[in-house]
């Protein structure tokens, strides 16, 4: 570990605590309808869209409807994604004339992007047309991400209104988001990104000849090994810095090409990994002081994001350190991992020399704390520690800032939790905000906490035990190859969308299953905290008293990590432990996978 | 011809998936309502 890395942790920490109010102030404005400096100009075109798609913009949804709108365009959405896929060879800008994708994976793809998980069982250079790429991807890059926040706004609306039945407009909010918030940043954005040397364009791919030509031995037609000399290389290009942004900010982490952030034209430089590092954790952290705006407590906004930067902290801590540290079984054979003028040291295996081990393991933390899901650096190739932080931030729900909107839902789940047990410590009635926490929200709260281990611990165990089917794409045997399922399809549970590596994805059962688990994690986690938002906003608010748990102290906010870890830990520890817990100490005896 | 049996099938537990989510949302509502 280096003075230098931990700098440059503490300066992206630093720039995320900047941009929280500014941010959460403005979010809270869009939401609210207040007048933002974009009016003048966005004004007349959302009313053009409300006109022009028959939405009633005055009209307020009760959860049940919201809810219901949610699903509704996220089906058609998700419908539309697979037709594009399906067709994409009939359809414009296809130079490289890719042909339709498969079945399979057309349908494992459409779910990913409309759950804002952007698993890839794909290499988009390679599949993807620069049609489906940006009217079929970004697209749902944009708006899986807009439905997100929308939900967080509408469960903030619940909590701050008083005996009211409705929670907003789901496509005023929809609408709002896009235009407002997202559009505008992400048209800064892609610029800044091209300014780095990120590409944009809808070239076909340029062919060169490489410098130095390669023999390489290939399979023939029966599958015996010929010899093949290599004298050009294909260099992949397109439409990358505006779906690059959008990855980052809506927290998708669907890469254009299958390197994700760890290619030089996603991500060519130290700025450029610094960009999308705060964009991955900028509008989450901003919700939190949304949070506090809406409901008129500043000091209860800051203390979730608090208990959010603690358990950031711990994590990027552990992975640095254990990167840092290295591979003790490589030093024994002679390999240097101590830091020197020429070498970042540490475990550098599946590492960008340009981002080395701090940033590495900041990006990798941050990606898997939010369910953003991109990578600069191969998980699989981790330390098993530094492997574990990543599972495990993605097994806590990713409420650590957490995905766009879902992060702060899903960590307003856990408040719910939390104050209930504050209540259940001194014999009251729990109270959130002046709002009574009764036998549905908690029941709500927990069938959002239960669904998602039960999504994941089921899908891995059938895995774990089905050879032809599952264990056959597992590259690592042992404990490292049951990391590889467990992540997988926490990765799909959780609609992050990273993935461990070493486990051949694109198969018949992995498509099928993970696009289900991602479906799962997505709506099924949705729609609790929308019954939760509903309830509360019908209730009447009751004056704070001495039984009340105040929701802004320290003390608040150490409750508030303690639930989430020993949550997540009681649900998956012994999932971890025979996987990269097991793993370590096998390290540490003389063994690795 | 197999992958038009696909496509439908892929469709129509798209279809489902969403029809159960809806399903999902009454029920919620309908245990509100025996809550109250």
């Amino acid at each position: 570990m280096t003075l230098n890395g931990w700098l440059q942790i503490a300066f992206f920490l630093l720039a995320i605590a900047a941009v929280t109010p500014v941010l959460g102030r403005f979010m809270a404005r869009v939401f609210n309808r207040e007048r933002t400096w974009f009016d003048p100009v966005l004004g007349p075109i959302e009313r053009l869209i409300y006109r022009s798609t028959g939405v009633d913009a005055a009209r307020e949804m009760p959860w049940t409807e919201y809810a219901a709108a949610v699903l509704l365009f996220s089906a058609v959405s998700m419908l539309v994604l697979y037709l594009i896929q399906r067709t994409q060879q009939w359809l414009p800008w296809n130079p490289q004339g890719f042909g339709p994708v498969a079945p399979d994976l057309a349908f494992n793809t459409a779910a990913s992007f409309t759950t804002n998980t952007n698993w890839q069982a794909y290499s988009g250079e390679s599949t993807m047309s620069y049609f489906t790429q940006m009217a079929g991807l970004a697209y749902h890059n944009f708006v899986s991400a807009a439905v997100g926040i929308s939900v967080a706004f509408a469960f903030l609306r619940g909590v701050v209104q008083k005996e009211k039945d409705t929670i907003g407009n789901f496509w005023v909010d929809l609408v709002r988001c896009l235009l407002w918030l997202l559009l505008p940043i992400c048209i800064g954005g892609a610029l800044a990104l091209v300014s780095q040397g990120v590409v944009q364009n809808l070239r076909p791919y340029d062919k060169v000849a490489v410098v130095d030509p390669q023999t390489v031995s290939v399979p023939d037609a029966d599958g015996k090994p010929r010899t093949e000399v290599r004298s050009e290389q294909t260099i992949a290009q397109g439409p990358v810095a505006s779906q690059e942004i959008i990855k980052q900010l809506g927290t998708n982490g669907g890469g254009f090409f299958n390197a994700n952030s760890a290619h030089p034209f996603e991500n060519p430089t130290p700025l450029s990994n610094f960009l999308a590092m705060f964009g991955i954790f900028a509008i989450s952290a901003g919700l939190t002081h949304a949070l506090g705006t809406m409901t008129g407590s500043r000091a209860h906004g800051w203390a979730v994001w608090g208990a959010m930067a603690f358990l950031f902290l711990a994590g990027v801590t552990t992975a640095y350190w254990a990167e840092a540290r290295g591979n003790p079984l490589l030093t024994t054979v002679g390999a240097d991992q101590t830091v020197s003028a020429t070498s970042p040291g540490g475990n550098m295996e599946g590492k960008e020399v340009r981002f080395g081990i701090a940033n590495t393991a900041l990006f990798a933390t941050a990606t898997t704390d939010a369910s953003c899901g991109a990578i600069n650096g191969w998980h699989d190739s981790f330390t098993p520690i530094g492997g574990l932080v990543t599972l495990g931030n993605i097994q806590l729900s990713e409420v650590v800032f957490g995905g766009v909107g879902a992060g702060l839902y899903g960590m307003l789940v856990y408040i719910i939790l939390s104050v209930f047990i504050a209540g259940l410590m001194v014999g009251r009635t729990p109270e959130y905000l002046g709002k009574k926490i009764h036998a549905f929200e908690v029941q709500m709260a927990m069938l959002s906490v239960l669904i998602f281990p039960l999504l994941i611990l089921v899908f891995t165990a059938i895995s774990s035990v089905s050879p032809d089917s599952a264990t056959s794409g597992i590259l690592n045997p042992g404990p490292h190859g049951l990391s590889e399922i467990l992540y997988a399809f926490s990765s799909g549970a959780a609609n992050n969308g990273s993935a461990f590596g070493g486990l051949t994805v694109n198969t018949p059962w992995y498509n099928r299953t993970l696009a289900v688990t991602m479906l799962f994690g997505r709506y099924f986690m949705i729609i609790p905290p929308l019954a939760i938002a509903g309830s509360l906003g019908r209730k009447k608010r009751v004056p704070p008293s001495p039984g009340t748990f105040p929701v802004t102290t320290p003390l608040f906010a150490a409750l508030l990590v303690s639930v989430i870890v020993i949550v997540g830990a009681l649900t998956f520890f012994p999932a971890l432990s025979l996987g990269p817990i097991v793993e370590h100490f096998l390290m540490t005896n003389g063994q690795v996978f | 011809m197999e992958f038009m049996m696909l496509d439908a099938a892929f469709v129509l537990v798209t279809v489902a998936f969403f029809v159960l989510s809806i399903g999902y949302v009454a029920g919620c509502e309908r245990l509100k309502r025996g809550d109250r």
